[in-house]
């Protein structure tokens, strides 16, 4: 079977105030005994069928939290082991926190070839406010780090929307970073506001920008990506050319994935599962030889329908009409309604070029509203 | 049976004051219903019933009583509502009964329905029971209400009972004092038939089932009947008792109380108040009728989905079948489509039959404000009663309006007199007289526009009395008033829905009111709306919903795409209950919320 590979490793060195990711502070102590369910866990769907790896996607939490020895020893349990074709894509997430060039080789010496680095923003005032455990300065070092130019490519993620931000600041923190020919690939993130975290519990008293100037910093961010030779292909996602990240691709045109670790989403049509959300319990579960699952659902036609539909309006490859029919066995417009496509295309939201449909950048915006119309 | 062995007789009471948990002791004690199928309240057996812990509907049941003399008799008994809303189906009950037990909690004393009861139980000649209840509570005072209830019935104290329903103490005595204070029926069981159909259920296998009550005569399964006030004619298939479920007999007689399934689809067919007689040899003078009840409070229904509509005309038939109360026509609105304009006693029953609808026929509705029936005098002379705000002359045409007034009642205790008269100021209520019932409870009187308590004014008056004043209305007649009609416009268009009719006074408040609540309710659309309040071409009160800047979430990434759809179609979901006016998704919440007024 050829699939893609996540791993999930859900510790950080301190929480942020906005994170709403499945991770933990303060429990290194379990990062050991987890390492081993991981690759323990592996070892069961290996049992069972042989598979071959197309894109490996380490992410957390911090991946790059883990100790140089305990990368060497996950290599060892693990890492090297994995069956990846060759020019497989094999990404690690970083924070500049946690990065060193040490670090970096030992990844790359298991085979990594891409790494995306959570820098977020350069301003030291928003990083306080959104609890970063970083300063812009030390971001700034990890780009300048000769250790970087091993990679194929590297990413680096933004929010904007946050707390104190502005557009003159917003525009800075990108330009300095898209001014690096090594940055390949942007994820720019919208802040938004989960309701148990502590950005939830407090959200009155942020100090948030106003909605006009979230959506001039919406603006801003895809004036800059375009200005540095970026390309938006994704809501999300822009990247220089040859440089789209193939492993999220790779979820939203519904190849299988497998997920290992805690909470981890898996993907083998008709199968969709995710494991418990509780780092004890899945170590013990795979202890026991047990699949760590917690829930899981099977991917009809009309979900499948319905999923390909919104990922495809967040595209700029958009939906490809014969792929859906192929897929879901259904005829595309007569599933979403030819007069309904057409008030699309009068809105200005979709535009259609056989066999695609794409929604235009201020469809990109309403990709929710498209979707809850088809629905 | 003999008719010297039959009681028929209702329970009567307050609100809450235990009438249906008295009902369960008497099943119990006369074995109707066994031990293990007994559960509280267990006449109340519509899910909303249970739910909300209320009586909506009348329940007749049939016991056996064995009394102290080694006699069976049989007992026809009906629990009714305590809720001002259904005093219509006490009312009903009543003519099927000589006796009424009234109850009366004795931690709470008279209450405003006490009185009401107390009342129509008068009117109807029926024989009254008092009992005191919940003496079980260490809150009763069970000797002060008891003089209370001397007082207003001008009886002997001593003669009145007490009991707790709940523990059943002091229950059985109530059961042979039903024997000797309420009359057996009168009657000939061999004289033309004469019955009344005091209530009506819907079975979808059976048709309609009519309760009946044999004044003259004798039905018997197979009579070729016929309904007085319709003249229709049809044949008795089955004719029986209720007692958890019905019963089938061979023969009604005069005094006894039941049911009667005739194959009856058309439900316009039968009249609540009708009386039954057979085609041949039948009586030629009916039983006196019910006074019509009037509806008081008028809102649109219109089904969510345009596809519903037949299915909501027949729903609505249907119910009106179990609730004769209801009344409704066809109404077209702009904004709605479709629909009925129907007419409720009051908010409960206007909640109630929209949870009926929803549940026992599985339609979708909306409402629209509700409001009552105002009488316009135009400038040229005509007249005529609106009962929809939609269909309001221009202003420039009116001379003048009138409304619904009413005489309401309030009693409480007295610490709370000063804050009800606030309430009832506020809402342009005229104070009549006040008098104590005792040292610390008082009776207030006010002329107040039926508009005014239609919407907040119990939750209100219940909020600032801590729960303990009690309220009951009748309507007074129509009084001159300075009214305007409000319209909300919706991007320019106005929404006839959203039309209320309001005193000049409160105008602005009001549009203020509805338009920021709207703001909240109607969510962003791909553009900018508008929301204005208007008093004809006026606008006094404006609110804006902005447009989409987006409408993405950010990451959607493996994890996050099952639950990503789950919400779409949760939200869609959401729209599909949606109301589409013009362009604009309007949810149904913003209907129901500008129904609530604060
Ligand atoms: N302590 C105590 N509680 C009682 C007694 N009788 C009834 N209750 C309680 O009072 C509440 C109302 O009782 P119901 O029997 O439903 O009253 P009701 O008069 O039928 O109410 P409606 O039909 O809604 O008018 C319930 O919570 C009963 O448990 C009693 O004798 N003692
Ligand atoms: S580093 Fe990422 S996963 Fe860890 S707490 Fe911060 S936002 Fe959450
Ligand atoms: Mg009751």
């Amino acid at each position: 079977m050829r699939c893609s590979l996540y791993i999930h490793i859900p510790f950080c060195f301190s929480k942020c105030r906005y994170c709403d990711f499945f991770s933990v502070a303060g429990h290194d102590d379990l990062i050991d005994e987890y390492l081993e369910a991981v690759a323990g866990e592996w070892k069961l769907y290996e049992r069972n069928t042989p598979i071959e790896l197309t894109t490996v996607y380490i992410g957390g939490g911090t991946p790059s939290f883990l100790s140089i020895a305990q990368w060497e020893r996950f290599g060892k349990m693990l890492l090297k082991q994995l069956p990846c074709v060759s020019g497989a894509e094999w990404t690690v997430e970083c924070n500049p926190e946690s990065f060193s060039a040490e670090k970096a080789s030992a990844l790359a010496a298991v085979g990594v070839n891409r790494l995306t680095l959570g820098i977020q923003t350069l301003d030291d005032r928003e990083l306080r406010l959104i609890g970063r455990p970083h300063t812009s300065r030390q971001a700034m070092e990890v780009l300048d780090n000769p250790a970087l130019l091993r990679f194929n490519s590297i990413g680096i993620d933004v929010m904007y929307g946050l707390p104190g931000q502005t557009i003159g600041s917003l525009n800075r923190t990108l330009h300095a970073l898209l001014d690096r020919p090594i940055v390949k690939h942007l994820s720019a993130y919208e802040l938004t506001i989960a309701e148990h975290t502590p950005f939830g519990r407090h959200r009155s008293i942020l100090p948030l920008p106003e909605e006009d100037a979230v959506s001039a910093m919406t603006g801003a961010l895809h004036a800059a990506a375009s200005d540095h030779g970026f390309k938006q292909y994704e809501v999300s996602n822009f990247s220089r050319d040859g440089f789209r990240c193939r492993h999220n691709s790779g979820y939203w045109d519904h190849v299988p994935y497998i997920g290992l670790g805690c909470a981890a989403h898996s993907y083998l049509h008709p199968r969709r599962f995710w494991n418990i959300g509780d780092i004890i319990r899945y170590c013990s579960m795979v202890k026991s030889g047990a699949f760590p699952v917690e829930r899981e659902e099977s991917i009809d036609a009309a979900a499948l329908a319905r999923e390909m539909a919104f990922l495809g309006f967040r595209r700029n490859d958009g939906l490809n009409e014969e792929a859906f029919r192929e897929k879901t066995g259904m005829d595309f417009r007569r599933w979403a309604g030819e007069d309904r496509l057409q008030r699309f295309i009068d809105d200005n939201l979709v535009v259609y070029q056989r066999p695609l449909w794409r929604a235009t950048a201020r469809g990109m915006f309403a990709a929710d509203y498209l979707a809850r119309e088809l629905f | 049976m003999e008719r010297d062995f039959i009681r028929n007789f209702c329970i009567i009471a307050h609100i809450d004051h235990g009438k249906s948990t008295l009902a369960d002791r008497f099943l119990e004690i006369t074995g109707t219903i066994s031990k293990e199928k007994m559960q509280a309240q267990v006449l109340d057996d519509m899910d909303l019933e249970r739910e909300r812990g209320i009586t909506i509907k009348s329940h007749p049941i049939r016991m056996q009583y064995t009394a102290q003399d080694g006699k069976a008799y049989e007992f026809n008994l009906i629990d009714t509502p305590g809720h001002v809303d259904f005093s219509y189906e006490v009312s009903r009950s009543l003519a099927a009964c000589e006796g009424a037990i009234l109850v009366v909690d004795a931690s709470q004393g008279i209450e405003a329905q006490t009185l009401t009861n107390i009342f129509l139980a008068l009117d109807n000649n029926l024989a009254i029971i008092p009992v005191l209840n919940k003496v079980d509570l260490p809150s009763a005072h069970p000797e002060e209400v008891r003089r209370q209830v001397a007082d207003l019935l001008g009886i002997d104290p001593a003669t009145i009972l007490s009991c707790s329903a709940k523990t059943g103490a002091g229950v059985a005595p109530i059961l042979e004092r039903v024997l000797v204070d309420i009359p057996p029926p009168g009657g000939d069981a061999s004289a033309p038939l004469k019955a009344l159909i005091f209530d009506s259920k819907f079975d979808s296998f059976r048709g309609a089932v009519a309760y009946v009550r044999i004044f003259e005569g004798t039905m018997r399964r197979g009579d070729a009947i016929n309904f007085f006030s319709t003249g229709i004619n049809y044949d008795v298939d089955e004719i029986g008792f209720f007692r958890m479920g019905r019963f089938p007999l061979d023969t009604l007689q005069a005094g006894e109380v039941g049911y009667m399934i005739a194959n009856i689809r058309t439900v316009s067919d039968i009249k609540i108040g009708d009386t039954v007689t057979t085609r041949l040899g039948g009586t030629q003078e009916a039983v006196a009728g019910y006074r019509e009840v009037k509806p008081m409070v008028f809102s649109g229904i219109y089904p969510i989905d345009k596809a519903d509509y037949e299915d909501l005309r027949s729903a609505l038939e249907k119910l009106q079948l179990n609730d004769s109360s209801i009344s409704y026509l066809p109404e077209t609105s702009s904004a709605l489509g479709f629909g009925f304009r129907a007419g409720f006693l009051g908010l409960l029953h206007m909640e109630i039959v929209q949870e009926r609808l929803y549940r026992e026929f599985n339609v979708d509705i909306i409402t629209t404000i509700p409001n009552v029936k105002y009488h316009i005098r135009m400038k040229n002379g005509d007249e005529l009663y609106i009962e929809s705000p939609a269909k309001m002359p221009s202003q420039q045409e009116v001379e003048f309006i009138s409304e619904p007034v009413t005489k309401l009642q309030i009693i409480t205790p007295a610490e709370y007199v000063g804050a009800i008269m606030k309430l009832c100021e506020e809402k342009r209520g005229k104070m009549g007289t006040m008098e104590y019932l005792e040292t610390t409870r008082v009776c207030l009187h006010y002329r107040i526009p039926l508009a005014e308590i239609i919407i907040d004014f119990f939750d209100r008056l219940k909020s600032c009395s801590r729960g303990y004043a009690s309220m009951d209305y009748e309507f007074d007649g129509y009084e001159r008033e300075n009214l305007v009609k409000l319209d909300i416009l919706i991007n320019g268009t106005p929404v006839d829905a959203f039309s209320s009719i309001v005193h000049r006074d409160n105008t602005y408040h009001f549009g203020q009111e509805i338009t920021s609540k709207l703001k909240e309710l109607i969510p962003r659309q791909q553009f900018e709306v508008a929301i204005q309040a208007a008093i004809g071409n006026k606008v006094i009160a404006r609110s804006t919903v902005k447009a989409f800047r987006k409408d993405v979430t950010s990451k959607c990434y493996g994890g996050d795409i099952t639950r990503k759809r789950k919400l779409l179609e949760k939200q869609k979901e959401g729209k599909r209950r949606m109301k589409q006016v013009g362009n604009i998704e309007i949810p149904q919440e913003a209907f129901l919320a500008v129904l609530s007024r604060d």
